[in-house]
């Protein structure tokens, strides 16, 4: 079980690139918060910019 | 001495008190935010935002400013992958479809001298997977377009 877990996420349109974001459960803390990354092309890349930011491993909520 | 089971151990059927009314709802998040704001492509469908997850649309709001007549463009909202049928901005003028809860797209601005159109579409939509807006140019144009999709998700 991970420390973060990304509880919904999505992209907009800014400029003529997608900036992405996620809205992001700390369990440690038990809080909320969000987090966004520009110029992102997919998902993917997304995730990995978090993971580094983060320094930990960030699960994906499945449905 | 105490007696009896302790009262942590005996169930509650809620529906047996007395009470006025009994409210269930999904509990939703705080209400955010998806902004988004730029030029899209001539003759095409443009994604402009998009949510995954589980929640619920309060509104989607847009503004688009241009050079030319964007009359019949219009904004496409879908949900869970299947789009909603939506009106041009002409079509949506045309049938008075002018204030919330009309139709799925309502128009607030609609100015064929300066070229802005605003206005916004539905509310109160759920979504299972994913929520997704886009805008759909016919003109041949780039115009810029902003706004944002209020939701909360589970």
């Amino acid at each position: 079980m991970q420390r973060y877990r990304i509880i919904s996420h999505g992209r907009v349109l800014q400029s003529s690139k997608y900036t992405f974001f996620a809205i992001i459960f700390d369990r440690e803390k038990g809080t909320y918060f969000r987090e966004e990354v520009q110029d992102c092309s997919t998902f993917d890349e997304f995730l990995q910019v978090l993971k580094n930011k983060l320094r930990a491993e960030v699960e994906v909520k499945r449905r | 001495m105490a007696r009896g089971a302790p009262d942590w151990t005996l169930g509650v059927n809620i529906l047996m008190q007395q009470l006025d009314q009994l409210i269930q709802r999904p509990k939703y998040g705080i209400c955010a935010p998806a902004s988004f704001a730029g030029n899209v492509d001539a003759n095409t469908e443009t994604l402009v935002a998009e949510v995954s997850g589980v929640g619920i649309i309060y509104q989607v709001f847009f503004y688009i400013q241009s050079n030319a007549s964007q009359k019949n463009d219009c904004f496409i909202i879908e949900i869970d992958g299947i789009q909603i049928p939506s009106a041009t901005f002409l079509q949506a003028i045309q049938f008075n479809s002018v204030q919330q809860g009309n139709a799925a797209t309502h128009m607030d601005c609609f100015d064929e001298v300066n070229f802005r159109y605003s206005g916004s579409i539905g509310y109160g939509i759920t979504f299972e997977s994913s929520v997704k807006a886009y805008y759909k140019e016919t003109h041949g144009n780039t115009p810029y377009v902003s706004g944002m999709v209020l939701y909360a998700t589970i």
